[in-house]
């Protein structure tokens, strides 16, 4: 027996270790490439399906895959069920004016999920929102997609899709928001967080003197909405706005011109 | 069982031999093939298995093959027999996998995947006596890429 006290538990037939590599949660997948780097080559299992596969480091927990004009797609891992999922977002249509806000309310996104365990789609019939694909900064947060949203019955809102939850969820937006701007979501201290830019028509200038910066103190609370723009320790820059916060509160936007002219 | 009951003899990789009956022997699918292929003429070599192991696999089959043995009975069983040192659920495993008995196999595995669920690299390696090979540096950067899985 002194040849197999030698080896490692884990140094057994690859067939027999996938077999239990299968069931592991992907945390413990990642626990184990941390427990010996001789022992516990699995470098060789990520060439498995991606069914069995842990989430990549920069993969985790969520990803956005593509941003087009008229789909958002999103992927992420479910670290419950070691499945793969994507989040589809079809624009419902360019059927409303650009900048009526009373009428895009009025178009619903048409919004799936992919199982990869599956190989299926499910259609989320109830969300009744629009997802605006060209104003659709979105953040992740909580292990959950954070985009911005209209609701049906008018004004905005915070759609967010957990992928270990499987759940889509509206949160409140701050209330009191000039409609003179565009808006970004961001994490600003591990709390969920929305900056609004003033934006001069036509040329749609950032102006860095009418920056407001809105924390949700309390997740998922209406109330706890709180203007600051104090003390900037920004762990996200807010997505497809290039802003660039530094931290003795010094904002500086920078824009690409020809990304808006 | 009945008057024809056939017995096996299986060598295990230390010369030891063992008599079984061949009704016991083929949870074994390996052994199976070999019986219905007509290639057991007198004894079957388990090269890859030892002695030590194969009395706790035949200790295994007896039990599992026990006429009416309960459920529960067994469950007891099978929780009390994979509650051994890592080395005998390795070499356990091998025997498993060579001689094809999926169901051991399977339950050998889960034992394997219980020991390992939720547990820090720290607990994992003190549960199956593995040295420590990084560097204080090297572990600092890898659970730094992998914060995540440590929350």
């Amino acid at each position: 027996m002194e040849e197999v006290e030698e080896k490692s538990i884990i140094e057994l037939l690859d067939d027999v270790m996938i077999d239990i590599l299968k069931r592991l949660p992907a945390r413990s997948l990642i626990r184990l490439k941390c427990v010996s780097k001789r022992k516990y080559q699995l470098r060789e299992f990520w060439e498995l399906p991606p069914s069995i596969l842990p989430p990549l480091a920069h993969l985790s927990p969520t990803k956005e895959l593509a941003y087009l004009v008229d789909m958002t797609v999103g992927i992420g891992f479910d670290t419950n069920t070691n499945d793969y999922k994507v989040v589809r977002i079809l624009d419902p249509g360019n059927e409303y004016e650009f900048e009526d806000f009373d009428n895009k309310s009025k178009h619903l996104s048409k919004v799936e999920v992919y199982y990869l365990s599956t190989n299926s789609w499910r259609k989320v019939e109830d969300l009744e929102c629009l997802i605006d694909p060209l104003h659709c900064s979105y953040v992740l947060f909580k292990r959950a997609y954070h985009w911005r949203g209209y609701l049906k019955e008018g004004g905005n809102c915070i759609v967010t899709f957990d992928f270990n939850a499987d759940l889509f969820q509206k949160l409140p937006y701050p209330e009191g928001i000039a409609r003179n701007g565009r808006e970004s979501l961001f994490v600003l201290n591990q709390t969920l967080a929305l900056i609004h830019f003033t934006v001069n028509f036509p040329q749609e200038v950032l102006v860095d003197q009418s920056i407001d910066i809105w924390v949700m103190k309390k997740y998922g609370v209406r109330e706890s909405w709180v203007k600051e723009l104090i003390d900037l320790h920004m762990s996200c820059v807010p997505n497809s706005w290039e802003a660039m916060l530094c931290k003795e509160s010094l904002i500086s936007i920078k824009k690409e011109r020809d990304k808006w002219s | 069982m009945s008057s024809s009951t056939k017995f096996l003899t299986l060598k295990t990789c230390d010369d030891k031999k063992f008599v079984l009956d061949e009704a016991i022997a083929v949870r074994s699918q390996t052994i199976k093939n070999m019986v219905e292929d007509d290639c057991v003429s007198n004894v079957i070599p388990l090269p890859n298995v030892d002695s030590k192991t194969m009395t706790k696999v035949i200790e295994y089959w007896k039990k599992h093959s026990e006429e009416g043995i309960s459920k529960d009975m067994l469950m007891d069983f099978d929780k009390a027999f994979v509650k051994v040192h890592h080395s005998i659920l390795h070499a356990l495993i091998l025997a498993a996998n060579f001689l094809n008995d999926k169901e051991m196999l399977d339950m050998m595995c889960q034992e394997v995947v219980d020991r390992i669920k939720g547990k820090t690299p720290e607990e994992i390696r003190k549960e199956f006596d593995i040295k420590n090979d990084f560097t204080p540096e090297e572990e600092e950067e890898i659970r730094k890429e992998n914060a995540w899985a440590f929350e």
